[in-house]
């Protein structure tokens, strides 16, 4: 591998209420240099909320090899997914989370939400 | 994501089966992905010579993107007005862009940028023929953000949905960018069209010199039917069974002609072909042959203007280097500046 600017994953935030996601990565040889890179690559339209930039080294991934034995906790276990039970039915219209929280409100997948 | 840690891949510990099998055993993994639809990512086993042609493919592309910049880029500085400057400047700042997305693409393959610009650099890799024409008037930088830009959009749509993930996710970013420059060159050569016959004379200047450029060369050669399609033909089968491609270069080539004889209709401008002509029982437009052995001599390097533009990418690849050299001397001296965590 050959000597250069080191690199660093980009992750925006196109606007208020939304998480961060990672939309590519740039090289350059310090934070602020990164930032400005990232910015000139992935925010010339719009005005993003916010982008973070983190070294690329420092993404700590599990890869799918270890699938098995890593994720393998979540198989067999149905009670943990929704429609396992019976439904609430009429009574129960508006308890549910999934009742009017969208992909965005529950974008972190914890299927709660605060309304009401 | 980058990084050589991503791309190289060990394979699983070998038992009681040997290294042959355990390569049958990824092989069939890899082919299950590619039948069921599913985007191929940078931890996954991969045959070399799906790596080779995807590297060689990325890195061709980027390598156009920023050699792309130099025909319209010569005349931000003699742009006609303040605002044709400012949106010349954000299309070439895009192609810019281009570029880095898809050189982060083929690192994800286990090959680092600078090499792949020393490449370039050398003559060992090239970028699309098409851009290697002097762009002489104004005009020029409106024919080439239609017709170069359009070729690039019809050759490039069908690559969003590319077998391999990172290079999918980078086409999607260039093509949304892309079908605005073919908006703003159309703009920009129905002013001229529209203006005095002294610029309508300009514009169709423009086109007479592009057409030809985008219709070959960023279709590349024929790949199907006829002895012409030789070993074309080959390298299409292979890619579009690896999912890399989608759809043949003549599928595509005829695809563009469709759209863009409308359009020239529209800007008052001629295709400078008499041989297109709608064709109802094809449904398409028939058009001309590309005389290939004529592009053939002028391909990679060989022409005059092709070693400008490299000699041009390569010298100010040196004069910066100051300047790359001053910001990593300035990352050594501050660790956290870096990223490190503090000592
Ligand atoms: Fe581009
Ligand atoms: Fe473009």
């Amino acid at each position: 591998m050959s000597a250069g600017p080191v690199s660093w994953e980009v992750f925006l935030c196109p606007r208020r209420g939304l998480s961060h996601s990672h939309v590519g990565s740039v090289r350059a040889a310090d934070v602020r240099l990164a930032q400005a890179a990232a910015r000139d690559l992935f925010a010339r339209r719009g005005r993003p909320q916010s982008l973070w930039v983190v070294r690329s080294q420092d993404v700590h991934a599990v890869l799918p090899d270890e699938k098995d034995p890593y994720f393998a906790a979540a198989d067999g276990k149905p009670f943990r997914r929704p429609g396992h039970f019976t439904a609430l039915g009429a009574v129960g219209a508006g308890l549910s989370a999934d009742a009017d929280a969208d992909a965005d409100e529950d974008a972190d997948g914890s299927g709660v939400s605060d309304d009401h | 994501m980058t990084g050589a840690k991503q791309a190289t891949h060990d394979p699983p510990p070998g038992g009681t089966t040997g290294a042959e099998r355990d390569e049958a055993d990824l092989l069939t993994r890899f082919e299950a992905l590619l039948a069921a639809g599913e985007s191929v990512e940078p931890h996954d086993w991969v045959p070399d010579g799906y790596r080779r042609m995807l590297v060689r493919q990325i890195a061709q592309h980027a390598h156009s993107e920023i050699i792309g910049m130099q025909p319209e880029g010569a005349w931000l500085t003699r742009a006609p007005t303040l605002y044709r400057k400012a949106v010349l400047l954000a299309k070439v700042q895009d192609e810019a862009g281009h570029g880095l997305y898809l050189y982060s693409a083929a690192e994800t393959l286990g090959v680092d940028r600078a090499d792949l610009l020393d490449a370039l650099h050398r003559g060992r890799q090239h970028s699309s023929a098409a851009f290697d024409h002097p762009a002489l008037t104004w005009a020029d930088t409106g024919a080439i953000a239609w017709l170069t830009d359009g070729a690039a959009v019809v050759n490039q749509a069908p690559l969003c949905r590319t077998s391999y993930g990172p290079y999918a996710r980078a086409m999607r970013r260039v093509c949304q960018e892309e079908g605005f420059h073919v908006q703003q060159g159309y703009d920009q050569l129905l002013a001229l069209s529209r203006g005095t016959p002294e610029q309508k004379r300009m514009a169709q200047d423009a086109v007479d010199r592009w057409w030809l450029p985008a219709v070959a060369l960023m279709f590349g050669p024929p790949d199907t039917g006829g002895a012409a399609a030789g070993v074309g033909a080959a390298t299409s089968r292979q890619a579009m069974a690896w999912g890399v491609k989608r759809h043949t270069n003549d599928e595509l080539r005829q695809r563009f002609v469709d759209l863009c004889v409308p359009q020239a209709r529209e800007l008052g401008l001629t295709l400078p072909d008499p041989a297109i002509r709608w064709n109802p029982e094809r449904g398409h437009h028939d058009f001309g042959p590309v005389d290939w052995a004529c592009y053939r001599r002028a391909l990679p390097g060989d022409s005059h203007c092709a070693r400008r533009r490299i000699a041009h990418r390569a010298a100010a690849h040196r004069e910066g280097a100051w300047v790359r050299e001053a910001a990593e001397a300035y990352a050594r001296r501050s660790p956290e500046a870096a990223g490190e965590p503090a000592a």
